[in-house]
């Protein structure tokens, strides 16, 4: 039902300039100060434990504390990120994720994720089995991720790898928050307790951030993943966030994955293959090909 | 809510800058939008997706802004790095340079062909929703989106020459 060709899908200057412009989206300051003045409206916040749950606070707060690995792990660090992006990262067999995939793919239109959301997705049943690992403990957040997924992935000679890589990783973000101060301001603006409610006199805790810390580039992804299922569209919010501070990460590849299976969660699929081809154009032997044409997979 | 927010902050935020939102003013067009939404989601029917909707409100909130404003849309050509310095970077660079020919081009589109292109081409409705949305006959927006069409192309092939 395709009405008239799209010159996005041209291979062309132009096409391809369409395909890069519907990744346009506001920054993640930019979103910060509409949260904020649009805190009236998102009514109260949720009781249940909100998507951005209580890992990425515990790697907020851990986050730098990881000094006593060597900087030369660094390398293995980033050839085990490799392994996690491969054969853990995901957790899911591949066997087990077309079924969802094809799920969501099955009503393009997808009313239920949009407007159902109205009432209080964030405590809704479906969360729970996947927030149960990771609460009730203060696991790091690299342990949450890895444990339960090795459970599944059975790749048992990956696994003490993943966790030195992780430890690295979380190690790492202390090093890397240079990311521009404004952002950090309008976050801290958003969450800061003293701050006084905004315009509509809505009680600020209402805006669901996270820690107060931003949250390193392991957590952000972990957070991603973790709500991947539940609610794709804070999933892509994430892959902005991780976009606007760690574009130059370990992770930049599972950020992509992630934001494409996202968006086909979401019912763009459209969208997610662009992305996915400026993903091909860029990662052309990544190791996450396979994957994503899983997802992409009709 | 938020939900809706999270879902739709991109997609209105694209179509509205687009649509010729200056940078500095997105953010508060885009609010305008979700406080539309949230007025008026009771009055939402469910006869199209509500991402159609949405989109619809967008274009009126926009259409409303110019109205005020008249402000010419700006082209903001982000500061670019003084050297290359790899592979990467230059590769953003050329991103960034087709990304300012595409919003310049659709900048100077005809105000009716112009919603019936972001629509279509940045927000893959289809002509059938983009018509709906834009209250304007099928026929009409298919002769405004050919129209955008050749206009588009000819700024690209002006700019390749």
């Amino acid at each position: 039902m395709d009405d008239e060709p799209r010159l996005r899908t041209e291979d062309s200057v132009l096409g391809e300039a369409l395909r890069d412009a519907q990744n346009v989206g506001p920054s993640e300051t930019e979103r910060a100060a509409m949260v904020a003045g649009l805190a009236g409206i998102f009514g109260p916040p949720p009781t249940g434990g909100l998507p951005a749950g209580p890992e990425a606070a515990a790697s907020g707060a851990s986050g730098g504390t990881s000094g006593s690995v060597a900087a030369s792990a660094l390398v293995k660090w980033a050839a085990a990120a490799c392994l996690v992006g491969g054969a853990v990262w995901w957790g899911l067999p591949d066997d087990a994720t077309p079924p969802d995939v094809m799920a969501s793919v099955g009503a393009p239109a997808e009313p239920a994720p949009e407007v159902a959301p109205e009432v209080s997705p964030e405590v809704s049943p479906e969360l729970a089995p996947e927030v149960a690992p990771n609460t009730g403990r203060v696991l790091p957040v690299t342990a949450a991720l890895v444990l339960p997924l090795n459970a599944e992935a059975s790749s048992e000679p990956t696994a003490p790898v993943v966790h030195e890589a992780a430890t690295t990783a979380r190690a790492r973000p202390a090093s890397r928050t240079q990311a521009p101060e404004e952002a950090a301001t309008a976050r801290s603006a958003v969450q800061s307790p003293e701050e006084p409610p905004s315009a509509t006199g809505e009680d600020p805790q209402s805006i669901e951030e996270p820690a107060p810390e931003r949250p390193s580039e392991l957590a952000l992804l972990a957070e991603a993943r973790r709500v991947l299922r539940s609610s794709p569209a804070q999933t892509l919010r994430l892959a902005a966030e991780h976009r606007e501070h760690f574009d130059s990460g370990a992770f930049v590849e599972e950020r992509e994955v992630l934001a494409i299976e996202a968006l086909v969660r979401l019912g763009r699929r459209g969208q997610a293959a662009s992305r996915a081809e400026r993903f091909d154009r860029r990662y052309p032997r990544s190791i996450h090909a396979g994957r994503i044409a899983a997802v992409l997979a009709p | 809510m938020r939900e809706i927010f999270d879902a739709h902050a991109d997609d209105v935020w694209r179509t509205a800058r687009f649509l010729g939102v200056r940078e500095s003013d997105l953010a508060d067009v885009s609010q305008e939008v979700f406080l539309t939404v949230h007025r008026r989601l009771a009055s939402f029917e469910g006869r199209s997706t509500l991402r159609t909707w949405i989109h619809g409100i967008v274009v009126r909130v926009v259409s409303a802004y110019r109205r005020r404003a008249h402000r010419r849309h700006e082209v903001v050509g982000a500061e670019l790095p003084d050297e290359v310095v790899d592979a990467e970077q230059e590769h953003r660079l050329i991103e960034r340079e087709r990304a300012d020919r595409l919003e310049e081009a659709v900048s100077r589109l005809d105000e009716k062909q112009r919603p019936v292109f972001v629509l279509y081409e940045l927000q893959e409705l289809a002509m059938k929703e983009v018509a709906s949305t834009l209250e304007i006959p099928l026929q009409t927006a298919y002769s405004r989106l050919k129209a955008a069409h050749r206009s588009i192309r000819g700024a690209f092939e002006r700019a390749d020459v």
